[in-house]
């Protein structure tokens, strides 16, 4: 069978448990193993602490998805200044040529891919180029070669322009 | 942080990279072969998933264990030692053939919030990005800009220095 030590110990019927001091107090330093000094210990600090740590992790849920989102955005628009493009246009000309890449992507090329993302806003580039819309501060990019496929891409709805 | 640490995804001494050794070792159903909430552990024994379960992997000792007057229980053991409970109280026989095979699945480690979903040694093929990648476009300013001086002048400034003296003397 298997009981912990302190049940063990103090084999307490379980009609009695929910009553006992030490289940009651074990549920609270069960949280602050990783608390700093006596709270980690005291039930008397721990309850205090646990119970405010609760509140920090629930309102902080909604924070760490806004923050996660705002570096994602960061670190893409930093990629994209080194090429001479806002991040946004980025992701807005990727969107119009049907390229279905998420931030959440085009940020881990960004990061490991360099290459790969740097052709990816030279297409943005010439996609842009070829509406007459000239990112300031841009070198001009790389020759691609598109063939008027950027401004009619092939999907499914115009597939028969194609055949 | 405190509360709960994260952790990176990862197996006992990386299983699966090369070769993939089933972590579950023992697996123990308890049930009550009269009370209603144990019903889902008897049709999932009588129906012969059980069985199934117990042929399809052979490395897994599968034991049964009837308990009058207790709640049905999972008992998975994992070879790094440690065991996990599942509560299988009214399930049906299905979830209980599911739950089987989770644990088939698992490697035993605590189960942990994680920092991301996906972990490699190798993330980046191309190179992963540095200042230098496209040139020496990126943090590379005037460094006269700088607020940060240092305390005594450098050899350029003092030989600078030295020929401004000696100009504004000749002149």
């Amino acid at each position: 069978m298997h009981l912990t030590c302190p049940l063990w110990v103090r084999r307490i019927p379980k009609i009695y448990r929910n009553n006992d001091p030490f289940y009651l107090r074990n549920l609270y330093l069960q949280f602050s193993f990783l608390f700093r000094g006596r709270s980690s210990r005291c039930f008397r600090l721990a309850e205090q602490r646990v119970i405010k740590a609760f509140q920090h992790m629930n309102a902080m849920r909604a924070v760490r998805k806004d923050r996660f989102k705002q570096l994602c955005d960061e670190r893409i628009d930093a990629a994209c200044a080194q090429h001479g493009i806002p991040g946004k246009m980025l992701v807005d000309g990727l969107g119009r040529m049907n390229i279905q890449l998420n931030r959440k992507m085009l940020q881990q090329l960004a990061i490991y891919e360099p290459y790969s993302f740097k052709s990816l806003t030279d297409l943005v580039k010439q996609y842009h180029s070829e509406l007459g819309i000239v990112p300031p501060n841009a070198e001009p990019p790389a020759p691609v070669v598109t063939r008027g496929l950027l401004q009619s891409p092939i999907v499914p709805g115009n597939r028969k322009y194609y055949e | 942080r405190q509360m709960l640490p994260r952790v990176f995804l990862s197996q006992p001494l990386q299983n699966g990279v090369s070769r993939y050794t089933c972590q579950l070792k023992r697996i123990t159903l308890k049930f009550c072969k009269f009370r209603p909430n144990s019903l889902g552990a008897r049709e999932f024994i009588e129906n012969g998933d059980f069985l199934e379960f117990a042929r399809a992997n052979p490395q897994v000792a599968c034991y049964l264990k009837p308990r009058r007057n207790r709640p049905p229980v999972l008992q998975a053991e994992f070879a790094n030692g440690s065991v996990q409970l599942a509560r299988i109280d009214s399930f049906p026989a299905e979830f209980v053939r599911r739950w089987f095979w989770l644990m088939r699945g698992r490697s035993g480690d605590d189960l942990l919030p994680l920092h991301e979903n996906l972990r490699s040694f190798h993330p980046s093929v191309q190179g992963v990005w540095t200042p230098f990648t496209f040139g020496r476009s990126v943090g590379l300013g005037d460094l006269s800009d700088s607020r940060h001086r240092p305390m005594s002048p450098s050899a350029t400034e003092l030989i600078q220095q030295l020929h401004r003296l000696q100009s504004a003397r000749m002149s």
